[in-house]
């Protein structure tokens, strides 16, 4: 086996994308604890999930994927108020969840994908599976969803939960109080305190979840094994 | 001194008082027809301490005793009419109280006999307010690029107003974005200080990854102060390496910063599958100029992905792992070994 020279390209290192109090959706550039907030790529937008390739946006009347210089690639009419979104492991879009619509990202187009979904906390994509939170009697469950409407509960957690997240590596994030708790898939637990009462919790990177404040943006960096809590640069201008 | 008094029962007798001052030891100092009570500042107060003795052998009473005349006033005087045994004594002060720089003076009456107080006033001393408190920052002299970190803003003492602070940064190397305060997102901020405050919240901030210096400057009211930290050069970091394999290519990411933004080659070690190092390795790539056209576009600091793909002849499944040398004019660093997924 040989490997003959590379061809090389460089570019900017893209983290994912925020979504600044405007509605204005920016990309996350650097690397964590060395983060610059980008220039809008677009204005007007309710809600986003990126990864470092591409993003999934929700306006008030449409589903977008653009990538990231802001190009839109496909957009279609959903007049759905809330959107989940996920990856897969190369950034491309994998699955959306609008309100209780699930939609499968196949061949740069949105298709239906049959999953039995109550309102979900979050969703990720694992091994062409929809991965998603769901709230239970005592607490969440994370269930993976085959696309022939059934499902198997892959882990529950008991407790209150306000918000979740899961990240590209499979980390379960829950949010109540003012703490987030990071359950790793071998079972380690470790809980973060937050300086206020957690508002609101999404994945912005891979494995990079923004918790928004009442009064301040944080960044958890979720690289194994340890955690660590950053400070989003803000306000945004 | 002898005072003559008039005793109820009719009978002229000869008794005697004594008036003396009393010094904060104790010893007393007879008074004739002045007393000179010393010095003050005007709005500062001077107490003398006086006694009148009973020197006579029968008790005298004491029917008149006052002090009249501006800036005096009597304290701890007994109540008339006061009877003083023989060899016994009273004792009261007379308060010197000027609010004006001049010479004061009184009439202290005891009975009959009258004396002259009279006391000294310089002008007020100047009011000098506090010193304003100094402003003090405090941060590592040294700080390592990709970082956040903390600076510090401290007054000697509680703050006398309410106010702000306002904050600069000044970085000497070339162009980041990324330093910045965070909680304003840029090079400057203003941070509210309340009356009593001395220690203002930590401050916190992104050390770029640019090597340089970091000053960061702080005003408030009159006070003006500075500290600065070095970002010292190092090798290349490689924050992370993802390894993907699509069919008979290999495609290596590499993402890192160049806090120097002098990286001239990158070296791939490919391993097989069982861990051991393919032959001809490593696999060179002389990238001065990408590189360096890269960070004049980009503008993000030292910041680079560099995304590499290299075409293979053979099994491209046998190839099990890479791992990513850079070199820089700080010296080469080796990156961790990153596995490509199975097919």
């Amino acid at each position: 086996v040989s490997l003959a020279a590379a061809q090389q390209t460089f570019q900017a290192p893209i983290l994912g994308c925020t979504l600044d109090e405007q509605g204005r959706l920016r990309p996350l550039l650097g690397i964590p604890a060395n983060f610059v907030v980008g220039e809008p790529l677009l204005e007007g937008a309710a809600a986003a999930s990126c990864s470092a390739t591409h993003a999934v946006v929700k306006t008030p009347r449409e589903l977008l994927v653009m990538d990231t210089a802001g190009r839109v690639l496909h957009r279609m009419e959903a007049l759905e108020e809330s959107l989940l979104a996920a990856f897969d492991e190369q950034g491309e879009p994998a699955f959306a969840v609008l309100d209780r619509r699930v939609l499968r990202w196949s061949g740069g187009h949105w298709g239906p994908y049959d999953a039995p979904l109550e309102p979900a906390l979050a969703i990720s994509s694992k091994n062409g599976k929809l991965l998603a939170v769901v709230r239970t009697d005592g607490g969440v469950q994370m269930r993976s969803f085959a696309g022939d409407g059934s499902f198997a509960v892959i882990a529950s957690f008991d407790g209150r939960v306000n918000r979740a997240a899961i990240s590209g590596d499979g980390a379960l994030l829950v949010a109540a109080g003012d703490s987030v708790t990071v359950h790793y898939p071998d079972g380690r637990r470790l809980e973060i305190p937050t300086p206020g009462e957690v508002q609101s919790l999404a994945l912005i990177g891979w494995s990079l979840a923004e918790v928004r404040l009442p009064e301040q943006r944080l960044a958890i960096d979720l690289r194994y094994p340890e955690p660590a809590l950053l400070i989003l640069p803000g306000p945004e201008k | 001194v002898t005072l003559l008094f008039l005793l109820a029962a009719g009978l002229t007798l000869q008794a005697q008082i004594t008036v003396s001052t009393v010094s904060a030891q104790g010893a007393e100092s007879p008074v004739n027809s002045l007393v000179e009570v010393g010095t003050t500042a005007a709005g500062e107060r001077l107490d003398t301490r006086f006694r009148l003795r009973n020197t006579a052998s029968a008790s005298v009473t004491l029917r008149v005793l006052r002090a009249a005349g501006a800036a005096f006033s009597m304290i701890g005087n007994p109540p008339l009419p006061y009877v003083i045994a023989p060899g016994a004594n009273v004792d009261f002060r007379i308060r010197f109280e000027p609010h004006a720089a001049g010479t004061y003076s009184a009439t202290l009456t005891v009975n009959e006999r009258t004396v002259v107080v009279r006391g000294l006033a310089t002008a007020a001393a100047p009011v000098t307010p506090p010193p304003f408190p100094t402003l003090a920052l405090s941060v590592p002299p040294t700080l390592a690029s990709a970082r956040q970190a903390s600076l510090k803003a401290t007054l000697s003492s509680p703050s006398p107003i309410a106010g702000t602070v306002s904050l600069w940064i000044e970085f000497s190397g070339q162009p980041d974005p990324a330093i910045v305060f965070l909680r304003s997102g840029s090079r400057t901020l203003t941070v509210d200080v309340k009356q009593g405050d001395i220690a203002l919240p930590e401050i916190p901030f992104q050390t770029g990854t640019t090597a340089g210096i970091i000053r960061f400057r702080a005003a408030f009211s009159t006070e003006n102060a500075q500290i600065a930290a070095t970002i010292a050069p190092t090798p290349v970091i490689a924050e992370s390496v993802r390894a993907i394999r699509s069919g008979s290519t290999l495609q290596v990411e590499l993402t890192g910063y160049d806090n120097t933004r002098s990286a001239s080659a990158v070296l791939f070690r490919f391993y097989h599958a069982s861990g051991l190092l393919l032959p001809n390795m490593p696999v060179r790539a002389d990238v001065k100029e990408s590189f360096s056209r890269h960070f004049d576009s980009a503008a993000l600091g030292g910041l680079f992905h560099l995304r590499a793909i290299f075409p293979v002849t053979g099994d491209a499944s046998s190839i099990g792992s890479v791992e990513v040398e850079t070199i820089n004019l700080q010296g080469a660093s080796a990156s961790s070994r990153a596995g490509f997924p199975a097919q």
